[in-house]
């Protein structure tokens, strides 16, 4: 029995008189009351609030004034008062609250929440009810941690959701262990799975297990150390392979004892793909490197090498990349470059246009390690990165390729020498020829001069002393050098078309072949030649060859229709396999095509110089000239029908 | 008064022997001076070793002139008869057998007065030389001498 209540039980076992009693009574009560930390509230039987004490305004933020003679009422939220007052009728019909949440609102209108326990007070004859009191208790700081936890946890949830991070809690001593919803989902198992050693040792992927086995046997002692580790599991849902990051710490019951192993596993799966494809990738991009025949270096400020290929050890005849990294770019270069540049001076500047503009390629001489000198091209391309700029150095061993470049210049210089020396081979032949149609022009018609004038002397002074027969005789020297004369033109017209320079023009064919036609009719009044020329007849041709292709083809057919009664010749233009060609044509002599293709020789004749004169020269002039043209020139004809010649002009027309 | 003369410039014989032949039948007064070669010609004109130089009255009427000659060519002398002078308005009628449209060019620019081609018919040579006598000894006013 408590203390107090015994000095209750003393004081009325004493003699003192009853209201004696009754006062000590009340005054320990109403100290009670007002000194109680816990707010305490009376109303009676009307609910009117008869009794507060000091914590009661407290809580309430009111004073003894306001709230003595009011309505009970007042102190619930008006949403709520209704359903409030009649819990508080309940208590008047005898049954008291225990420990039942009524919410209270005070002064600011803050509510509060309130635990309340009520005790009735009956009359004498215990039936009716005189006042209750009332104790609270405000539990509102209390509410708002659990709420507050409560949403921790949940916020704990979604985490480990989000981060897919499960946690688990293992007793070291049984080997049991929980785990969360989300380690749940990672491991692919539900409620009823066996949560033992064996278990989780069943989860961990054969190759990780032994790993786990030893971890989870070994002392407990040895496990002091925090847990920290990647394994593979395989989920027990659907057999799948997963990558798990492990955390986990023990937990010591005192100094000695582990308790439990509390930790956090995280599926990293994604994370171990991507960084396995990253590996394949870079391991791939290592290979190409590796494999390429072009030296590739990583130089690191512009003066230090930091990575390399196989082939650029080779190509410098290094040993190991270690030598390399000892050296810088400089190093490997002669002093200067074949323009003569220092190579110090000249590399800054082709790191400046790198720089510049992001990648650069030039030629370059470098230096193995055995002093060789080699000619590389050089494929550099800047690289940011983590804040500093490397550079990527490809260089390709050219010296095969310079090697080719030098034979081809050597040869092509050789061919230009010989072209030149040709060149000059034949202008000089050219000059030769030039010097011997000017003496053939001069020298050899000289003598036939003489030859003519002191036969005409020998006739002119000793005729009188010459018979008929010899008079005639002079007569045939005199026309032999008439003809010798002619040849010689002839011969000088042919070397002068090979000669001539050509350029083509629009060339009026129809007007030059009227003036020839005009002049051979002058030349030979008795004869009666019908010419038929086609009027506007334009090639593009050089003017002065082609005049006198046309005056030997012209010309031609009108001696070769000498003795033909009815002499036509006609002139035209018209199309030969597409091509525009010109045709002379005559109705004479013809000849045999059998002998055709001797048409265009030097000095061969269809017809004896007794039936028709000639030197047949003048066909192959024609020749001469359409073939400069790039044109073709040919014939038909039938003895005693005529002929007909074709000619092209080439390809500009 | 002394009809003057003429001067042949030519190296073959046979040329200069017809050239005096087809001179004689035009019966032409003036005497033949023939140089048989460009140097004979420059020397007779301007002065040699073996003879001073013409007076200018002495100057020749008329210069027949042949292109292809031994050392100093007919273009050479024409060129020295235009670039004296005393000389400069000689005429000077080139009579050769080229017919080479250069030479042709060449002789009209050293300033030649005429471009005889040399027939190779002796009538019609004898005809071409009577008409440059004509023309330039009897039609063509000669040109007044110059003085030194």
């Amino acid at each position: 029995m408590p203390t107090l209540f015994r000095t209750f039980q003393a004081d009325a076992d004493s003699r003192l008189d009853l209201n004696e009693r009754l006062r000590r009574a009340n005054a320990f009560l109403e100290g009670l009351v007002a000194s109680a930390n816990v707010p305490i509230v009376v109303w009676d039987a009307e609910c009117v609030i008869i009794r507060i004490n000091h914590a009661f305004e407290t809580l309430a933020d009111r004073g003894e004034t306001e709230l003595v003679g009011q309505s009970i009422e007042m102190l619930f939220p008006p949403t709520l008062a209704e359903t409030m007052m009649a819990e508080v009728r309940k208590t008047l019909a005898g049954h008291g609250l225990q420990a039942i949440e009524l919410p209270i609102m005070s002064r600011d209108e803050s509510v509060h929440s309130v635990l309340w326990n009520t005790a009735t007070i009956l009359d004498k004859d215990e039936r009716m009810p005189l006042a209750v009191i009332a104790q609270l208790q405000d539990i509102t700081d209390h509410k708002r941690v659990i709420a507050a936890l409560h949403e921790g946890e949940c916020l704990f949830k979604e985490f480990q959701r989000a981060a897919v991070i499960g946690s688990y809690k293992f007793d070291l001593n049984t080997g049991a262990w929980e785990s969360s919803d989300m380690l749940d989902q990672i491991f692919g198992i539900d409620e009823y799975y066996e949560r033992s050693i064996h278990g989780w040792l069943d989860l961990v992927h054969p190759y990780d297990r032994q790993a786990m086995e030893r971890y989870l046997r070994e002392p407990a002692m040895a496990k002091r150390q925090r847990l920290n580790s990647e394994y593979r599991v395989i989920r027990k849902s659907d057999g799948q392979l997963r990558w798990v990051h492990g955390l986990g710490e023990t937990y010591m019951e005192g100094e000695t004892a582990p308790m439990s192993l509390i930790g956090a596993i995280q599926d990293i799966t994604e994370r171990k793909r991507a960084e396995e494809a990253q590996r394949e990738s870079e391991q791939r991009f290592r290979m190409l490197i590796e494999n390429s025949p072009d030296a590739h270096l990583i130089i690191e400020d512009g003066i230090r090498f930091v990575d390399c290929n196989r082939s650029a050890l080779d190509m410098l005849r290094l040993g190991s990349e270690e030598e390399l990294f000892g050296m810088t770019p400089m190093d490997l270069s002669p002093e200067r470059q074949p323009d003569g540049r220092y190579s110090r001076e000249k590399s800054q500047d082709m790191y400046n246009t790198v720089l510049a503009k992001g990648s650069h390629h030039w030629e370059w001489i470098h230096c193995r390690a055995n002093g060789e000198q080699f000619p590389v091209d050089v494929l550099m391309t800047a690289i940011p990165i983590h804040g500093k700029m490397l550079l990527h150095a490809v260089w390709r061993d050219i010296t095969e390729r310079k090697q080719a470049e030098a034979e081809i210049k050597l040869l092509n210089a050789e061919l230009e020498q010989r072209v030149a020396q040709r060149t000059a081979q034949l202008e000089e032949a050219n000059k030769e020829m030039e010097a011997f149609s000017y003496s053939i022009s001069h020298d050899l018609r000289a003598p036939l001069r003489g030859i003519d004038g002191w036969s005409l002397a020998l006739l002119e002074d000793y005729g009188d002393k010459l018979d008929e027969q010899a008079h005639s005789y002079i007569t045939r020297v005199r026309s032999e050098t008439q003809r010798m004369s002619l040849l010689i033109d002839d011969l000088l017209a042919l070397s002068r078309v090979t000669r001539a320079e050509m350029r083509r023009e629009s060339v009026d064919v129809t007007a030059i072949v009227q003036v020839i036609a005009n002049r051979l009719k002058e030349a030979d009044p008795q004869r009666t030649v019908e010419f038929v020329i086609q009027p506007d007849m334009f090639v593009e041709a050089d003017a002065r060859l082609l005049e006198v292709a046309l005056t030997n083809l012209v010309g031609n057919a009108f001696k070769f229709t000498s003795k033909t009664a009815n002499a036509r010749i006609e002139c035209g233009l018209t199309d030969v396999q597409d091509q525009p060609t010109c045709f002379v044509r005559d109705n004479g002599a013809g000849f045999d095509m059998a002998h055709a293709h001797k048409l265009f020789s030097a000095f061969k004749r269809m017809h004896s110089n007794a039936e028709f004169q000639g030197t047949g020269i003048g066909l192959a002039t024609v020749q001469r000239i359409i073939r400069r043209h790039g044109g073709r020139v040919w014939a038909e004809a039938q003895v005693n029908e005529g002929a007909t010649f074709y000619f092209t002009l080439g390809a500009s027309q | 008064m002394n009809p003057g003369t003429i001067l042949l410039v030519e190296d073959n014989p046979s040329d200069i022997d017809l050239t005096r032949r087809a001179l004689a039948k035009c019966s032409v007064a003036h005497q033949l001076v023939v140089a048989e070669d460009g140097q004979e010609a420059v020397d007779y004109l301007f002065g040699g070793k073996h003879n001073p130089a013409l007076e200018p009255d002495q100057m020749p009427s008329l210069v027949l002139l042949d292109l292809n000659l031994p050392r100093t060519d007919g273009f050479e002398v024409l060129r020295r008869i235009r670039s004296n002078d005393i000389t400069r308005r000689l005429p000077v009628v080139v009579l050769t057998t080229s017919l080479e449209k250069n030479d042709v060019g060449e002789c009209y620019d050293l300033g030649a007065n005429s471009y005889i081609r040399k027939p190779v018919d002796f009538a019609q040579f004898v005809q071409s030389i009577s008409h440059v006598v004509l023309y330039w000894l009897v039609l063509n006013e000669q040109p007044p001498p110059k003085t030194r």
